[in-house]
């Protein structure tokens, strides 16, 4: 496991250190607080704007969803990088086994999305409790990032980091983002529903209803909040097993 | 006792070029040379050393140890510099080589910091990869590939491209490895690498094993052969091709000066010149013009 550690730390490291990503979460941060910041135009257009709770639901169903399509291209070239920097001879020469790159790069990429989403989260609920007139009590605050944190971030970044990392070293890397394209128009037309939503949406299924639901429609449907779930986790796990079984990716052992 | 046992090693790829065919020679402690051209399978033999590619037939032995059947064993007493290795241009040499030392297994910071100093790059470790020149970076890549001191150090064309002074320190690098009883496999096209720093050296040709012996071995096929035969025309030259192996041709005022080989004494009223480990090689190649 500790070799494991190793890649994951270092492939964290270096995709933290890309500029891009920075680009990306303060470009989707500017657009985010241009339709949600708690200004009285904002506060009048968007009627639960007032409600912490709805702010995080309405940041991660909408703009979420931008920053997790910009992570899957951020991530999506950690494998093929690597054979064009001509690293991956050099850990197939070095005594690393299959499981242990491919759950390195994956996990990494996963840890990373979740640390972007997260960072952009944070930032979007500091900028609204500083704005907002009506000040809400910071452990409630707290409490709903934390509740976002686990029922949404957390599947995001296994489905975003595990299947972008690994579907371009499966298939060809403009084959993937042809995929990537088509859900983020799947997931796009669908943003912003009340009601319940297809499984298959990223950051704005029935399980973001579990941080907010609108007052109209208070019943939460669970089969479609385990739905939702399943298909992110599974869509995660599904690409890392993927790529474990796939063969001629690792020296022949 | 031979570090390196290579057998009867064949590789045929699924589109049927054969890479290797049959090549055989063994290789002990210092520095051993593989050359060959482009092409020649000297990347495919590293390749299958390093445990990387699978034979089609025959087998490599490091140490004892079977790279198919024992590759976890062979993994351990390598240290590999591929040909291509643009390393990771955000992390810094330093973080580069610890990185590959964790992989190999070795977490101790003196064995990384051990490698950078043997490569002259302590006072550059913590400059990133992506502000390296070419050598520099060249450098941090066998410095990976020294850290734990592996018995066998593998190098693929490791100075290709490089300016002379980088390839001078190079070779003091990796000679200076071989003398403390390690064996370095070093897989070029640059004659003059070769000569200066390997007691033995192998010659590929399309595949094939050509020669495997010492470097004294290989000019003795030219030795007394070599001739410098000056022609008036160009046209000359294909005449002269089916005489004699041209190892050269210079334009040396309004004539030219072929460096040749003459295999059967057929000009013998030119006098012989000093043979070079070049003109062996290139004779082993078939000749510049024909090769």
């Amino acid at each position: 496991m500790r070799r494991v550690w190793s890649i994951v730390c270092y492939e964290f490291k270096m995709q933290i250190r890309r500029r891009a990503a920075w680009g990306l979460l303060l470009a989707v941060l500017s657009i985010s607080l241009s339709d949600s910041f708690p200004s009285a135009g904002n506060l009048a257009r968007l009627e639960f704007l007032s409600v912490p709770d709805y702010f995080i639901y309405r940041t991660i169903g909408v703009y979420g969803l931008i920053m997790a399509m910009g992570l899957m291209f951020l991530v999506s070239n950690c494998i093929p990088a690597d054979e064009k920097a001509g690293v991956k001879p050099l850990m197939m020469a070095a005594p690393v086994r299959k499981w242990q790159y491919i759950t390195g790069k994956l996990t990494a990429a996963a840890v990373f999305s979740f640390t972007m989403l997260s960072v952009f989260l944070l930032l979007n609920q500091f900028i609204y409790f500083i704005a907002v007139p009506v000040k809400p009590a910071v452990p409630e605050m707290l409490l709903c990032f934390c509740r976002a944190e686990i029922v949404s971030i957390v599947p995001i970044s296994v489905f975003v980091g595990f299947s972008a990392a690994s579907f371009p070293a499966l298939t060809d890397i403009r084959l993937f983002y042809l995929l990537a394209g088509l859900l983020f128009v799947f997931n796009a037309s669908c943003v912003n529903h009340a009601e319940g939503s297809p499984f298959y949406l990223i950051t704005s299924g029935n399980l973001l209803r579990c941080i907010w639901v609108h007052p109209k429609y208070p019943q939460i449907d669970y089969a479609g909040v385990w739905a939702n779930l399943l298909f992110l986790l599974a869509g995660g796990f599904g690409s890392w097993a993927l790529l474990t079984a796939k063969r001629r990716f690792w020296r022949s052992e | 006792m031979h570090n390196i046992e290579v057998k009867n090693l064949t590789k045929r790829y699924k589109n049927g070029v054969i890479a290797l065919d049959n090549v055989s020679f063994q290789a002990g402690g210092g520095v051993f040379g593989l050359l060959g051209h482009n092409g020649a399978g000297k990347s495919t033999l590293m390749k299958a050393l390093v445990t990387i590619l699978k034979p089609t037939g025959g087998f490599v032995r490091v140490c004892g140890y079977d790279t198919q059947t024992q590759g976890e064993q062979v993994r351990r007493l390598i240290g590999y510099l591929p040909q291509e290795l643009a390393m990771y241009p955000s992390l810094s040499v330093y973080e580069f080589v610890k990185y590959m030392a964790e992989l190999k297994g070795i977490y101790d910071k003196a064995a990384v910091e051990n490698a950078l100093r043997q490569v002259e790059m302590t006072d550059f470790s913590d400059r990133r990869i992506g502000q390296l020149s070419g050598g520099m970076k060249r450098r941090a890549g066998i410095a990976q590939a020294l850290v734990g001191e592996p018995e066998i150090l593998v190098v693929d064309e490791p100075t290709a491209g490089l300016d002379p002074e980088e390839r001078v320190r190079f070779r003091s690098i990796l000679s200076r490895y071989a003398r403390e009883g390690k064996t370095v496999l070093l897989s070029t096209h640059i004659v003059e690498d070769v000569r200066q720093i390997c007691r033995e050296l192998a010659v590929l040709r399309n595949g094939h094993l050509f020669y495997a012996g010492t470097s004294d071995g290989l000019l003795n096929r030219v030795e007394g052969k070599v001739k410098i035969l000056y022609l008036e025309k160009e046209e000359q030259i294909v005449e002269l091709q089916k005489q004699a192996v041209i190892l050269s041709v210079l334009y040396e005022g309004s004539g030219l000066a072929a460096r040749i080989v003459d295999e059967h004494g057929g000009f013998s009223q030119t006098s012989a010149v000093a043979a070079t480990l070049e003109d062996a090689y290139v004779y082993c190649m078939g000749g510049k013009i024909n090769a």
